[in-house]
């Protein structure tokens, strides 16, 4: 199970990536988790498929972002999903340093958060990161998904990110419930 | 009754800009499909020229509510001044209501898998301010009034083109479009 | 939203939104270590002190939204104030400015749609650059990538050249804020370079009121409630300004009459009392008529005409030589009778005034149509009425500093040594001196695609295109994407992903109002509105100013000198700097802070402007005969002048939607739902002969292109009329009605605004179903 956490951070950091050598950084550390991967030439058109689904500057094919998932409202970022993850960050003491900028429920910052609340429970025992980690689990489990389903269906998708979004997947079914001792 | 709160629909000064339905979406993001204001157009059988005749059309907020009176879990209630209120955290999501209104206002969101609908803007009512589509309106088409001291005579219940249901007794009232004396070009 | 079903996951549920579980939570995390064990230095960071407080929103009380001031800086008459609410940082709803009598409280279909420009997942996030223009590959760069490839491009057009002539700017009517005008101050300050001058929009008019009265200056709109008679003649305020109705609605309630010319059927022409359906670009014809008929009647107002007019007689003894009633009737297609009443009612009513509409003024001979309806007004006495007027525009309220936008050039800077005129309407003169040898080149902003094609010595080389849709909006569209082959860099600066973007090798990321310090007015009513930062702008989105002084960092750094656009600018300080003691004693505030409470409104001596009847021309008077005119190429009397010829069976008029402002709003998909897909509307008749039904796919093609849509049938267009309105609607439908749009110029424009208008209604195209 700790063998996993890893795979969040580099997951996170994936989705997060501002450029092509961020990208193959991140996707490095989630080969070295053993995860099945295939071997990238050129990292450019990795970014070009990446910018059409998560960045732009046409309309996004997948939009990394809970609130167009989970507010099944008019689709718009910093919805009411967008504040309620946001309170749950500052429950635990932590903050994006881009709020207001960034929407708080990009699924980079809601898997960094995932993966410290992990990094921390394996040091110590918490019932209420416990809950934390639980709340956030079935939180990502409800939106990722469809985010996913969105990068399948999308024309033209590099093969990696593809195999990234898998790795997600997997990753997030994977993720147990720890059992506090 | 203390009051009777209906809308004004003013055909005559309505130019079908929009801005009422656009208004409500501003101040409520609903979710896409779900409408609470709509500017239908009035058919040419009733103003003859097509898009520059229109009814602006929200809930009626009736006397006799068939959503209040078949709604099974009480998620509707009627307020001392007349607005008709939709409770989300009563609402079972049964959809009765979808069927017993017979001006078609609640809507099924299936996404929260409750109805929903216009409740005449009652938070901003409370707070001292207009309706969110009444203040929108830049041609003072769109109007509050309360019913108990209402008196325009050009205010009608059932203009030509609404459903004719005096026992529902819907609050909205409506002034008819006017036409222009119309010139056209000898071609 | 079921997010967890677990008990634990619903400890957590319960907990937010509540603030007082939400300390006691992490004051448990603190005590038992928990929060230190968290890394805190992930991409979420920890914090030491108390935290935010959320919670619902509320109307009024203590847990109240936000709210600030905005402005619309779109291109619309109505330049409505708003008030944003606030919480949390996002920004909830927006209304109407209540304190201005205009905005009235209320904004409009496309103001209202704000909420979702801001906060739409499509908008253009982060400075990106095109690898291999059209190609839709995009990479994402950082700010300093991209000023360092543009200041490159600047330092190598310096280097081959020997000037910043080959450095383009094409700029208009995207945001009217003032500190917006910083974009050709940032040209500026980089050299002489060359500007793509002129407006489209209304230059043919502009001019005309100036050879009449010497400026464009309209009666304040709130006034026309006290009118006794209205003409709105090819304007159509119920899609275009819609907050004026209500002035004409209050003056038909005191018992005026309002009439309403136009080629089509309009949303304003069934709120009057009567609707002539004029055959386009015969305004001139049908206002000469008027004025026949008037001085056969003896209704001209002769002394008002011998006090303050100069060339009456010679403008009479055209008429009557040259012009019968019958004539001019016959022109504009409406019976001889109507035109006589009307013109008699509109002399003895008092006060009257005539609305002219812009869309009025694109034709060939638009700017002396104008002239000649400003004429009926001067001859009828009602110049410098409250009530009254020629109503066309005016830029009274736009006495700013400039500051942003008045650069010098760098020293050593080499320019163009031709003749030269303003920049556009909004030129003052200043930023230029006066006594230099160099100035910018400019060339015609309506026609891009041409003067880039014929530009040489040098060529355009970077082309930078702010605050405009040029392949969405610019007139020939197929012309311009061909002429841009020849452009080695193009800059696009936007909000969305739209045709120019698509053309562009770098598109930077920019604000909203909601992110922005300025200051705006209008052109049409009297109101000052400020526009605060109400949030932070998102993801690395710049205003135009931030961009040119980042900019001008980065040149400098590698180029000491290259460019004087302040660097290290503070958006908020520059908003302040524009504002001057002209600008308080106008408006009677004492700071700019009082604009926080409200808008505040030009103290005017009259609603209406030359009320004191010393009109701006060089002699002093009305100008029916206006020598400058006849210097320029124009007859010195308003005389008739013909329109378009046909070049295909059907005219075709693209005015202004409603569901949009040119190519924004209509973008958005909550627009979409009210208005989801351009159509072309068809006479019955016309369709009939041609086999096509309600809903049918068509094609309508002219020599400039085509396009394909679908047709809907009704008599408010006459039936040898075409009418589609021009919106962009998005990356997904290719509608776009210059494909059809040639940019042939109006008669006038060039006078004030440094290049002739573009004849937009004087196209003409065919119609045929397509098979399913």
């Amino acid at each position: 199970m700790i063998a996993q956490t890893p795979s969040i951070l580099h997951l996170s950091r994936f989705f997060f990536a501002a450029n092509a050598a961020e990208l193959q950084s991140a996707y490095e550390g989630l080969a070295s988790d053993g995860a099945p991967l295939p071997i990238v030439t050129d990292w450019r058109e990795v970014a070009f498929s990446f910018n059409r689904l998560f960045v732009g500057p046409r309309a996004l094919q997948a939009p990394p972002y809970a609130s167009l998932y989970l507010d099944g409202d008019d689709t718009r970022l910093m919805g009411a999903s967008t504040s309620r993850i946001r309170q749950l960050y500052a429950m635990l003491g932590l903050a994006s340093p881009w709020q207001d900028r960034i929407p708080d429920d990009h699924l980079a910052l809601e898997l960094d958060a995932l993966w410290q609340i992990e990094q921390a429970l394996a040091t110590v025992a918490s019932p209420q990161l416990h809950d934390a980690r639980d709340y956030l689990i079935g939180r990502l489990r409800a939106w990722v998904p469809a985010f996913v389903g969105r990068i399948q269906a999308a024309p033209q998708v590099h093969p990696v990110i593809v195999a990234v979004a898998d790795a997600l997947t997997r990753a997030l079914s994977r993720v147990d419930p720890i059992t506090v001792c | 009754m203390s009051k009777r709160y209906a809308f004004h629909v003013n055909m005559a000064l309505c130019i079908g800009c929009d801005t009422c339905a656009m208004a409500c979406k501003n101040q409520y993001h609903q979710e896409a499909g779900i409408v609470w204001r709509k500017v239908y157009p009035v058919s040419e059988a009733i103003y003859p020229h097509r898009d520059r005749a229109w009814m602006s059309l929200a809930c009626n907020h009736c006397d006799n509510p068939p959503c209040l009176e078949g709604c099974p879990a009480s998620a509707y209630t009627k307020r001392d001044d007349g607005v008709v209120v939709h409770h989300p955290d009563l609402c079972i999501g049964c959809q009765q209501c979808l069927h017993t209104c017979p001006f078609g206002v609640p809507q099924y969101n299936p996404h929260t898998k409750k109805a929903e609908k216009c409740s005449l803007c009652w938070e901003r009512l409370d707070a001292g301010l207009q309706p969110a589509c009444v203040q929108g309106c830049p041609t003072g088409a769109l109007t509050l009034v309360d019913l108990e001291t209402f008196d325009d005579p050009s205010a009608i219940q059932f203009p030509p083109g609404f459903p004719h249901l005096p026992e529902v007794g819907p609050s909205t009232r409506f002034t008819l479009p006017e036409q222009p004396k119309i010139v056209r070009r000898e071609s | 939203m079921h997010e967890s079903k677990s008990s634990g996951a619903q400890n957590i549920a319960l907990a937010l939104g509540n603030n007082l579980s939400r300390r006691s939570f992490l004051k448990i995390l603190m005590m038992t270590g928990a929060a230190a064990a968290l890394p805190g230095t992930g991409l979420l960071r920890s914090f030491s002190q108390e935290g935010p407080v959320f919670g619902r929103a509320t109307f009024a009380g203590p847990g109240a939204y936000q709210t600030f001031r905005n402005a619309c800086p779109r291109n619309c008459y109505d330049t409505c104030g708003m008030v944003s609410y606030v919480k949390d940082g996002v920004l909830e709803f927006v209304e109407g400015e209540p304190t201005s009598t205009y905005t009235n409280g209320g904004l409009c279909v496309k103001g209202y749609a704000y909420p979702r420009t801001v906060y739409s997942p499509d908008r253009i996030k982060y400075p990106m650059r095109q690898i291999g223009r059209g190609s839709g590959n995009w990479e994402r760069i950082s700010w300093e990538e991209a000023l360092d490839a543009i200041s490159g491009k600047i330092l190598e057009i310096k280097e081959k050249d020997g000037s910043l002539l080959g450095m383009a700017l094409t700029k208009y009517s995207g945001n009217f804020g003032i500190t917006h005008y910083g974009v050709e101050g940032m040209l500026s300050s980089l050299g002489y370079t060359t500007r793509f001058v002129g407006t489209p929009c209304w230059p043919a008019g502009i001019d005309a009121q100036n050879y009449d009265m010497g400026n464009m200056w309209c009666n304040d709109p709130e006034d026309m409630a006290q009118s006794k008679y209205i003409i709105v003649w090819g304007a159509n305020p119920a899609y275009c300004s819609v907050h004026s109705l209500k002035y004409i609605y209050e003056a038909k309630k005191r018992g005026a009459k309002v009439v309403v010319i136009d080629p089509v059927l309009t949303q304003t022409a069934v709120k009057g009392d009567e609707y002539w359906q004029i055959k386009p670009g015969a305004d001139g014809a049908l206002a000469l008529a008027m004025a026949r008929h008037l001085i056969d009647q003896g209704l001209v107002s002769r002394e008002w005409v011998a006090a303050n007019g100069l060339g009456y007689d010679e403008y009479e003894a055209y008429i009557k030589a040259n012009v019968t009633v019958e004539w001019g009737a016959e022109q504009a297609g409406l019976p001889v009778d109507v035109v006589k009443r009307v013109a008699e009612e509109f002399a003895a009513a008092d006060p009257a005034t005539i609305w002219i509409g812009y869309g009025m003024q694109r034709h060939v001979n638009g700017g002396v149509n104008v002239r000649a309806i400003d004429a009926l007004v001067a001859m009828t006495g009602n110049v410098g009425k409250p009530g009254g007027g020629a109503r066309y525009g005016h830029l009274f309220t736009w006495g700013f500093n400039y500051n942003a936008m008045v650069q010098a050039a760098p020293e050593g800077s080499v320019g163009y040594t031709g003749a030269t005129g303003p920049k556009g309407e909004f030129d003052t003169g200043q930023g230029a001196d006066a006594a230099a040898t160099y100035t910018d080149r400019t060339f015609n902003i309506n026609k891009i695609g041409q003067e880039i094609l014929d530009a040489q010595d040098p060529p355009v080389r970077l082309l930078w295109i702010a605050n405009k849709n040029v392949v969405s909006q610019d007139f020939d569209k197929n012309k311009i994407v061909k002429a841009f082959e020849k452009v080695e860099m193009i800059v696009a600066v936007d909000l969305f992903f739209n045709p120019t973007v698509e053309q562009a090798d770098i598109v930077l990321p920019t604000v909203t109002p909601f992110e922005d310090w300025t200051v705006n007015v209008s052109y049409w009513h009297y109101w000052l509105h400020l526009n605060e930062q109400a949030i932070k702008p998102l993801f690395e989105t710049k205003s135009d100013i931030e961009i040119a002084s980042a900019l001008s960092a980065v040149l400098n750094a590698k180029q000491p000198g290259s460019c004087t656009f302040p660097q290290n600018i503070d958006a908020k300080e520059m908003m302040i700097k524009e504002f001057n003691d002209g600008i308080y004693q106008l408006f009677g505030i004492t700071s700019w802070e009082d604009l926080r409470k409200g808008a505040a409104k030009a103290k005017l001596p009259s609603s209406a402007s030359w009320s004191d009847l010393k009109f701006a021309t060089p002699s002093g008077k009305y100008e029916f005969k206006s020598e400058i005119a006849q210097t320029n190429g124009h007859t010195a009397l308003p005389e008739y002048k013909a329109g378009r010829e046909a070049y295909a069976p059907l005219r075709l008029l693209t005015p202004h939607a409603k569901h949009g402002l040119h190519s924004q709003f209509q973008n958005l998909d909550w627009m979409h739902d009210l208005n989801p897909e351009p159509l072309v509307y068809v006479h019955p008749k016309t369709a009939g002969a041609k086999g096509i039904g309600d809903g049918d796919t068509v094609r309508v093609f002219n020599p400039t292109g085509e396009i394909r849509l679908k047709a809907q049938l009704t008599n408010n267009v006459p039936a040898d009329t075409l009418l589609m309105y021009e919106a962009w609607f998005g990356a997904k439908n290719g509608f776009n009605v210059n494909l059809l749009v040639d940019d042939v110029s109006s008669d006038m424009g060039a006078y004030k605004t440094g290049s002739p208008g573009v004849a937009i209604h004087d196209q003409f195209a065919d119609i045929e179903k397509v098979a399913a």
